[in-house]
């Protein structure tokens, strides 16, 4: 763990080391933290791109499969002329020239029942930006478990979402959907800019959880049409009896009654 | 019979289906969200229907409701100038 920043670090970040209330204390936070990515595409990408910027000491990025010539409308750590090659690892060159105080951790797959478990225990939070609930299902459960916050990225065409899940208090994904919702389809339309505008948002809130700043979006989702800039949040429910959440041990350990 | 007029708002998937992205409906005095769903599924034929509601003509537990700002069952009464939305689930990454 650093106790200390270098004098390049202060320098680097100094534009933010001003910011009220966040100072070296929330530098240290940023720098001895760790997330975890899952998918580094349109919203995985700008997210982690912006958590790069900020200082986030390590990155864990895990995205399978080698570049599609129509992932480039969005995704922005990949080269146009790197099609056909392995997403992760370019997501991962471009994050490690952009800041080289950063521990970039690429793992070429995507989250599943059999890895989920150890990526989670690597990190601190939890970034999830996959194109399907499968995944963002299973991150939400191991976080859980692992009583770690997860921040949940979504886009659909000029429209995304934003909720923060943090153990113990306020709704999980799973109160939100029981059961994985069949009609989404993993492909949709979707702009790069709704994309970055999400993902940005997200970093926002891994930020914030990690150095203490703010208020994170628990029990709230941030509903954004971007057809109209419309922003507004609205209130979500903890389900009594999620079978998730209200197993975890932060449930079980509240007092009865 | 008393009309109550609540406007309700499609976000994602369902903006698709339902064809607008708001519409006004009038609802008896009294009902609740569940009834409301129910009749905006008769208005807007099969497609639509069947994204809204399932085989039991209940409210599909995969969407999300919201009165006002507040999440909502579809038990929950309804007034006159409720704000309903409906939200889609979206996992786009
Ligand atoms: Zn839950």
């Amino acid at each position: 763990m650093s106790r200390d920043l270098s004098d390049d670090e202060r320098s680097l970040y100094e534009w933010q080391l001003w910011v009220d209330g966040f100072g070296e204390p929330g530098q240290l936070r940023l720098k001895n933290a760790s997330v975890l990515v899952s998918r580094v595409g349109g919203v995985g990408g700008a997210l982690a791109y912006q958590l790069a910027a900020a200082g986030v000491g390590r990155l864990i990025l895990a995205h399978a499969g080698s570049l599609r010539l129509n992932d480039l409308n969005r995704q922005l750590l990949m080269s146009h002329a790197k099609v056909g090659e392995s997403r992760v690892l370019q997501a991962a060159e471009r994050l490690r020239a952009f800041n080289p105080h950063v521990e970039v951790v690429p793992i070429a797959e995507n989250v599943s029942e059999a890895n989920v478990e150890r990526l989670v225990r690597d990190a601190d939070l939890v970034a999830s930006c996959a194109p399907l609930f499968q995944e963002r299902l299973l991150l939400n459960r191991a976080a859980l478990q692992q009583n770690k916050p997860l921040v949940d990225c979504a886009m659909y065409e000029m429209e995304a979402q934003l909720t923060t899940v943090v153990p113990g208090r306020g709704p999980c994904l799973a109160c939100l959907y029981p059961t994985e919702p069949a009609a989404w389809k993993r492909q949709f339309p979707v702009f790069g800019a709704v994309a970055g505008t999400i993902g940005c948002l997200g970093a926002m809130e891994a930020i914030k959880l990690l150095s203490g700043l703010g208020e994170p979006l628990v029990g709230t989702m941030l509903v954004c049409d971007l057809a109209s800039m419309s922003f507004r949040k609205v209130q979500l429910q903890r389900k009594a009896a999620c079978p998730v959440c209200s197993s975890s041990p932060q449930a079980t350990q509240e007092p009865a009654g | 019979m008393r009309l109550m007029r609540v406007t309700v708002y499609y976000m994602a998937q369902i903006k698709r289906a339902a064809g607008c992205s708001s519409e006004q409906i009038d609802a008896p005095d009294g009902a609740d969200l569940r009834g409301v769903l129910r009749s905006m599924g008769e208005r807007h034929g099969d497609a639509f229907r069947v994204v809204l509601l399932d085989d039991a003509n209940e409210p599909r537990k995969s969407l999300l409701y919201f009165v006002g700002d507040e999440h909502a069952d579809p038990s929950r009464p309804l007034k006159d100038g409720d704000a309903i939305t409906i939200l889609a689930p979206m996992a786009g990454g």
